[in-house]
């Protein structure tokens, strides 16, 4: 196992360079530069040509790419064109907020979202899970910003409940937030547990479970549930993704200083360290967390554990 | 016969599938009586009602669609269709147990086969987690499996070794009835023997009333003390091993028979019944079988047989024997 993890770490490095190469090349294909956006209203061609030597931007590409790589590997995020300071440390700062909308709009969608789901496939063609049905086609079809912008209208304007923005007032302050980054999660994770939870309990071994006298409790929750989780597994660790995506948008309309408000500025800025450094960190997150839903399979389904190498013991 | 006395008794079962609005009438007026320490033959054609026979007994039948029309199942003197959810749940695995027909299918693929037997012991038996694995390991031995291997799991057996698994979960709380639906068909030849061994072992060892439902008229003959001959949902001809092997007055038991091959007279062609089993939304007025039976009369189309004792356990179901009980066959 532990050479497992391993080797799928070294699976990042390609990852990383393809990720950098493609950003790299997009940023310098993009017209203006960084010296034209930090020299604004001062610009003349002396000023720009000294601050383009001073950034490392008059070599060449190639040159300026293999150099990011080379600080790369050594930890080294470089600094930011605007602000002048380690990107690693605007990283440090930033980070903190978007995992915590992260992690709470991911406990509250598979805190919500497997239970219900659950309940759904169970009673069919209950009232309830019409509903919950509605809710989840809600759910896909969504856009992260208006959705946003309702609860906001909603909570904050017409109630004044909940804050607008910012991260000051604690878990109160996530609320919101977590909500309209998740919604779509939550209808997936709801909507594929229902489908997969329904193949589950039609399956052969649910009647032998019924015909042993297990419980109806167990057999939903133990029987069936434990092979019903797969695909939903599959979706809470193939979306982390999609929520990163989510969380520029969603740091965007509750004014939220992360890591998405960050990438949003310094692509406008034209801040190539700043933009990389952001999208480094998220394909790591992205990449183990898929590697956190492999372990996961392997722990939930001894038919996998074998292909991982695990003991298998012999006849 | 009193109730007290039999292990199984299903009285005038008729059984019907809602499937798109349309009625699927899958059991019709089916009586079987199983004496305790016997072995009952349900022998028939795919589709011919025995699973539904089967998971009516369990009152197990897939919901919604499926419906009990009318008739009463009796194990152990208790009505099935009469009893609380929870009682019956009791019933389930201790006094009533079945094996399925697909062994691939009927293991929970994310339990060691330990668990899977064990846990029967734990709900009816009272058994700590512990005890129930020591005895599940005694139980898997039992069924001529290695005790050593009572935590793998499902997908590192043989199909043959998950059928034995299957009958060590039906057999942990020595059930009264065991009922196997097409306990050998998914396997071949060598492990099917292997199977029936182990049943007809368990078959003289216990009291144990089995309810063996198979198309192989050879396991009938192997396992049985009785035989019902069932066909489109009723049974066409019920009686002893010797009143069925020996004395059969049924057309569709004769086409049965014929199917097979001799190993003695390898020249002798076989005699396949002509036709398909009729399709169940769609049954045929009259005997169900007359489109493919070679003594049909006029009667058969238009009326329902009547059942007709020709001794005191063999009857029939057949208008050939309207007038009398000579066999015509």
């Amino acid at each position: 196992m532990g050479r497992y993890i391993i080797r799928r770490l070294f699976a990042l490095i390609p990852v990383i360079l393809v990720l950098t190469f493609i950003v790299f090349t997009i940023l310098h294909l993009t017209p203006g530069d960084a010296t034209t956006i930090i020299l604004g209203s001062d610009y003349t061609p002396e000023l720009g040509a000294k601050l383009k030597v001073q950034l490392g931007l008059d070599r060449s590409l190639p040159v300026q790419y293999f150099h990011y790589l080379a600080n790369l590997m050594h930890g080294d995020f470089g600094m930011s064109y605007v602000t002048r300071a380690p990107v690693l440390d605007q990283l440090g700062v930033r980070l903190p907020n978007t995992a915590w909308i992260v992690v709470s709009a991911m406990v509250l969608c598979v805190s919500l979202g497997i239970p219900i789901g659950i309940r759904a496939a169970t009673k069919p063609n209950s009232v309830f899970s019409q509903f919950a049905m509605v809710f989840g086609l809600m759910g896909v079809s969504m856009p992260i910003f208006w959705l946003g912008l309702l609860l906001i209208l909603f909570f904050s304007v017409r109630l004044g409940w909940l804050p607008s923005s910012g991260l000051d007032q604690g878990l109160k302050s996530l609320i919101l937030p977590s909500i309209t980054l998740g919604f779509n999660y939550m209808a997936n994770i709801m909507r594929t547990t229902r489908s997969s939870m329904m193949e589950s309990i039609r399956q052969d071994f649910i009647r032998t479970a019924r015909a042993k006298g297990v419980s109806e409790h167990d057999v939903i929750y133990d029987h069936a549930l434990g092979n019903a989780l797969m695909p939903t597994i599959t979706i809470i660790g193939m979306n982390v993704g999609t929520l990163l995506g989510g969380v520029v948008l969603t740091e965007t309309v509750f004014s939220i200083p992360g890591m998405g408000r960050l990438l949003v500025e310094a692509i406008n800025q034209r801040d190539t360290p700043c933009v990389l450094g952001t999208l480094v960190v998220m394909a790591i997150c992205v990449a183990v967390s898929n590697l956190i839903v492999d372990l996961i399979y392997a722990y939930m389904d001894p038919r996998i554990r074998a292909q991982f190498g695990a003991k298998v013991r012999k006849a | 016969m009193d109730a007290q006395q039999n292990t199984l008794e299903i009285k005038n079962l008729t059984v019907e599938y809602i499937v798109d609005n349309e009625v699927v009438k899958a059991v019709t007026g089916v009586n079987i009586t199983i004496p305790a320490g016997k072995t009952f033959g349900l022998v028939g054609e795919t589709g011919a009602g025995k699973t539904t026979t089967a998971l009516s007994i369990l009152n197990l039948l897939p919901l919604p669609a499926g419906r009990i029309v009318s008739g009463e199942i009796f194990v152990n003197g208790q009505n099935v269709f009469g009893l609380a959810p929870e009682r019956l749940r009791e019933m389930r695995g201790s006094q009533m147990a079945m094996v399925f027909q697909d062994p691939m299918s009927s293991l929970n693929p994310i339990k060691t086969v330990g668990e899977q037997i064990a846990e029967g012991m734990r709900i009816h038996r009272g058994l700590g987690s512990k005890e129930a694995l020591i005895e599940a390991t005694k139980m898997l031995e039992m069924v001529g499996i290695p005790g050593s291997r009572v935590s793998e799991y499902p997908h590192q057996f043989s199909g043959g070794m998950k059928q034995r698994v299957i009958i060590a979960i039906a057999l942990a709380c020595n059930p009264d009835l065991l009922i196997a639906d097409e306990p050998t068909t998914a396997l071949d030849v060598t492990i099917q023997a292997q199977v029936l061994k182990l049943i007809r072992a368990l078959k003289e060892n216990s009291r144990m009333a089995m309810l063996m439902i198979t198309h192989a008229l050879g396991i009938v003959a192997e396992v049985c003390d009785f035989v019902g001959i069932m066909y489109a949902g009723r049974i066409v001809e019920c009686g002893t091993l010797a009143d069925i092997f020996d004395d059969l007055h049924h057309p569709y038991t004769r086409g049965l028979f014929g199917s097979l091959p001799d190993i003695e007279n390898r020249r002798v062609e076989l005699k396949p019944i002509p036709g398909l089993i009729p399709d169940p939304m769609d049954l045929p007025p009259g005997c169900a079988f007359h489109p493919r039976c070679s003594y049909a009369r006029a009667e058969c189309s238009r009326d329902l047989p009547n059942v007709k004792w020709l001794s005191d356990t063999h009857y029939i179901s057949c208008h050939l024997y309207n007038e009398t009980s000579e066999n015509k066959l």
